[in-house]
């Protein structure tokens, strides 16, 4: 088995030894191009190094710094970025708020997303919540410190509005590196806030990226009993995903405009310069569809096609698997819809969905609700791509109320049975 | 060498040169003209006629210029590079010299976006600077743009214009330097709101030394209303304080206080060193313009 | 490249309605590339016009419909054809109306500009075709095509916060002309007075062809 490892921190020669032992061939890119060229053949682990604050990694600073403290004095950490901070960084601040509490000092933690449900982090979220730690969730935040050095932190959620003063601000969210940011451009990896490499937003594995066959190892994942062996070579194996189609690019057709290199959200196409065309790995794919769609020169196609849309039935429900389509098959039995289920929102295209319209009297397109896409922007695109048709047929003089987009969880069946059942009385009127 | 204009002359002897503005109607009204000439008769040196400023079709500069110099007031003929090829530019500049009008102002005209014809296509065959050469070679050398001799030449006093407050500000002053390496011998400026501003501005002409190879007049725009000021506040390349707009906002007598600021401004504008007169704008509210320029203290103006 | 903009559909479906065969071809090059006229768009527009008319509607494409050899393919579909619905820019357009006499060939786009992509379907306007290219005094940035005035010698005065006087959606080019000769230390440039422009060159001075005897010697 062999790999490319990126990175640098203090752990690396631990990791690079432990790979060793498993039996991993390891070898580094010699610069930034020998990289971008690496990335299709072969499997790349990015290490990422924990860059928490001394006040949470070291116990010691800690006591010191809380024992300088007034009684009353509130000692604030902060997650900014609580979707990317891994849950060994979770448990870490968990484990420092926890000794804060049991010095006697009123502790708050905030963060964009209380989690405290990663396996790990479950208990000792409980723990520290018995102690007497305040967990505030929030969606804005600002920050000012006075020439003393108090900070008034203001924080918002909804029309919620919270002031907390204190001498003792802990930011828990840290940012990636300028050194990591530099690899996940190399890499064209998501990047949260241009501060984080953004995680998989699918379930499967924490360690993915946005790219297929990119991966990230954090430094929780090394420790001195860590079997970084065992995970990496798991992770390695779980690539290989039988029975899912690809996309596939005609080089006689491509037009090398670089539309698909540049809305792939899992950054999958690759130019090939030879051929003068681009070149989708189907190690890279991760089957989303969004490039079938946009190709303006229709070049782009699955490896296996497509059933062709039934038209039985006079309205087409286009589900996205991941939600939609979940809820739907539960929710739908008796009605006189046409359920369709698609890889991602984002494979919708003007093109095909023109063509639906005539064979059928009304389109409801189900997608993610927001934040949700696996494919990160899916369920956008569908969504602009509907107003771009209700705009089109609506200039023809026809009823753009005959396509509309619905966005779902998987566990929403009420939800999308009353949609449903108003979209069709809506068509049959 | 033809007979210099009035304007040049007050310039020429030193004197503070105090202009205004006519806006030309957007009609065939000749009487219209006359009446506003009129008005500032014998209380201005000279007056700006506007080439459809804003973009809004008006009666040509030209032809409203005649008028009103009929009327006694020296004018200054607007050009803009927005509506005519240089055939056509210099054709109306030698129709404009044989009609009797002696000063010219150089500009590169508003977008036709702003105005009542957005549809219209426009030309830009050549911009302000080219146009400044082209009448300045014309009155110093005889000469068309294409380099051949013109017998009787039309020997305009040209000026042209700088906006002070405009983005690049290290630009501004360079423009300024260009055109009057091109041949302005005046200069009009921006409106000035910005006191201070205006005199960095003008410290670093100072430094260039441009004040003395041209005269140069600064701007001044009375305002009739909040709504007047928060327009002008809004034009692109204006620079407004906002304790300006507050004091006609807190205002009862909004005409009284646009007359103070106006009158403020101009106390402090004409001390600054550099500047050889004044140039009042007061778009929509011409008829303040006598009492203005009475109440600054320019009247009577020199006779020469 | 030359960027083009589809047509609204009801004015397509208009220019359409009197043929009941109707070959529509996408162009394979700038306008596939600009997102307006390649194999998708031509499928797209064959399937919204099929839900307001019976005519038939064939669909292809070319990789460019300004060569005649490309368009020597579609000889024998426009020979079927009531007329033709082309989605090339307006050079194209021509080239199949030249090549089919008898044929309607009707434009689908309206053919924009000359410029960039600056993001997928985001393209801006960076060139002119005037003819006499004067970038290197103006630090790689155009003022005929760039300027809302195509002025030479500065901004005008209405040049504020780096935009333009027209809309501050639109970039001053002389504020990003000044910012590139200010890093390449050649602010000098802007002191010298660029005369007025010879035009002859651009489309002023009447159609303009490119006639390179170099490349096609005559034989005797």
């Amino acid at each position: 088995m062999k790999l490319v490892i990126v990175g640098e921190g203090p752990k690396l020669p631990l990791v690079k030894e432990k790979l060793s032992a498993a039996g991993i061939d390891y070898f580094s890119a010699a610069n930034a191009q020998e990289l971008r060229e690496l990335v299709p053949t072969l499997p790349v682990l990015v290490y990422v190094p924990c860059d928490l604050p001394k006040f949470v990694l070291e116990p010691d600073y800690q006591k010191r710094a809380v024992s300088a403290l007034h009684a009353n004095d509130e000692i604030v950490f902060l997650m900014d970025a609580a979707k990317e901070n891994t849950p060994y960084e979770f448990s870490l601040v968990f484990d420092a708020a926890i000794r804060a509490a049991r010095m006697m000092r009123p502790v708050t933690v905030l963060s964009r997303t209380v989690r405290g449900s990663f396996p790990g982090a479950e208990h000792k979220y409980t723990q520290a919540r018995d102690a007497g730690v305040r967990f505030i969730r929030y969606d804005d935040i600002e920050v000012e410190r006075s020439v003393e050095g108090v900070y008034t932190v203001s924080v918002t959620e909804g029309t919620d509005t919270l002031v907390i003063e204190t001498p003792c601000l802990v930011d828990c969210s840290p940012g990636s590196g300028p050194e990591l940011l530099e690899i996940a451009k190399e890499l064209r990896l998501k990047v949260y806030k241009k501060r984080y490499i953004t995680n998989s937003r699918w379930f499967d594995h924490n360690k993915n990226t946005s790219r297929r066959n990119v991966y990230v190892l954090f430094d929780s994942d090394i420790g001195e009993d860590g079997d970084v062996g065992t995970l990496v070579t798991n992770l390695l194996s779980t690539q290989n995903r039988a029975n899912r189609r690809v996309a596939m690019v005609d080089k006689t057709k491509c037009a090398f405009c670089y539309t698909c290199y540049r809305i792939c959200p899992h950054s999958a196409p690759v130019p090939d310069l030879t051929a003068r065309a681009m070149l989708i790995p189907e190690e890279l794919c991760d089957s989303c569809g969004a490039c079938v769609a946009a190709c303006p020169a229709n070049a782009i196609a699955w490896d296996e096609p497509l059933p062709n849309l039934p038209d039985m039935k006079p309205v087409l429900m286009l589900c996205c698997e991941n939600s939609a389509y979940v809820a739907a098959s539960a929710a739908l039995d008796g009605l006189n819809v046409e359920i369709s289920s698609m890889p991602c929102g984002g494979v919708i295209s003007t093109m095909e969905m023109a063509k639906a319209m005539g064979s059928h009297s009304g389109i409801l397109v189900a997608v993610c609700i927001n934040g949700a896409c696996k494919h990160y922007d899916g369920n956008l695109r569908a969504i602009a791509t509907v107003g771009r048709i209700k705009k089109e047929i609506a200039e023809l003089g026809l009823d753009s109320g005959r396509i509309e987009v619905l966005q779902v969880s998987g566990p929403m069946e009420n939800v999308i049975r009353d949609a449903v059942e108003r979209f069709e009385g809506r068509i049959n009127e | 060498m033809s007979e210099k204009s009035r304007l040049q002359k007050l310039f020429e002897a030193g004197k503070f040169v105090v202009t205004t503005e006519i806006g030309p109607p957007m009609s065939a009204d000749a009487e219209n003209v006359r009446v506003k000439a009129r008005e500032i008769s014998g209380k201005v040196d000279a007056a700006n006629v506007t080439d459809c400023q804003t973009s809004i079709v008006r009666m040509s500069s030209i032809a409203a210029a005649v008028i009103a110099q009929s009327e006694g007031v020296e004018t200054i003929m607007q050009m803009t590079c927005r509506d005519r090829n240089r055939i056509a530019i210099q054709s109306d500049i030698l129709g404009a010299y044989a009609l009797g009008l002696k000063n010219i102002l150089c500009l590169s005209g508003d977008h036709q976006s702003f105005g009542n014809d957005p549809q219209s296509k426009n030309v830009y065959d050549i911009d302000s600077i080219q146009l400044t050469q082209a009448v300045a070679s014309m009155a110093n050398e005889g000469k068309f743009i294409n380099g051949k001799s013109c017998k009787t030449p039309a020997e305009f006093f040209v000026g042209a214009t700088v906006n002070p407050f405009a983005d690049p500000e290290d630009i501004q002053i360079l423009r300024l330097q260009k055109k009057i390496n091109a041949g302005a011998r005046f200069i009009q400026t921006q409106a000035v709101y910005d006191v201070d501003r205006f005199e960095a501005f003008m410290e670093k002409v100072r430094r260039k030394g441009l004040h003395e190879k041209a005269y140069i007049q600064a701007g001044i725009l009375v305002n009739k209303s909040l709504r007047s000021i928060e327009m002008t506040a809004q034009v692109p390349g204006m620079a407004i304080p906002e304790e300006l707009i507050a004091r006609m906002r807190d205002a009862d007598d909004k005409q009284a206080e646009g007359l103070k600021i106006a009158l403020e401004l101009i106390a402090k504008l004409k001390t600054i060193p550099g500047i050889s007169g004044i140039h009042i704008m007061a778009v929509g509210w011409e008829s303040i313009v006598p009492e203005l320029v009475g109440q600054a203290g320019f009247l009577p103006r020199p006779e020469i | 490249m030359i960027v083009a903009e589809r047509k609204p559909i009801q004015e397509i479906a208009d220019s359409v309605r009197k043929y009941e065969k109707l070959l529509i071809v996408g162009c394979g090059t700038c306008v596939t590339v600009s997102l307006s006229g390649g194999e998708n768009e031509a499928f797209t527009v064959a399937n919204l016009l099929s839900l307001v008319s019976d005519a038939k509607f064939d669909v292809t494409y070319v990789e460019r419909q300004c060569e005649p050899e490309f368009l020597e393919k579609l000889d024998e579909a426009v020979s079927k054809a009531d007329a033709v619905l082309s989605l090339a820019c307006g050079v194209g357009v021509q080239f199949m109306a030249e090549r089919y006499p008898d044929k309607p060939v009707l434009p689908a786009l309206n053919t924009t500009f000359m410029g960039v992509n600056r993001d997928v379907g985001y393209l801006t306007e960076m060139c002119q075709g005037c003819g006499n290219c004067i970038l290197e005094k103006t630090g790689g940035v155009c003022p005929v095509a760039r300027c809302s005035k195509s002025h030479f010698n500065g901004p005008c005065g209405g040049s504020q916060n780096g935009k333009c006087e027209i809309s501050n959606e639109t970039d001053c080019a002389w504020q990003l002309i000044y910012e590139r000769l200010k890093r390449l230390d050649q602010l000098d440039r802007l002191c010298e007075i660029i005369p007025p422009r010879d035009w002859r060159t651009s489309r002023d001075g009447g159609p303009r062809k490119v006639d390179r005897r170099d490349l096609r010697p005559e034989v005797e």
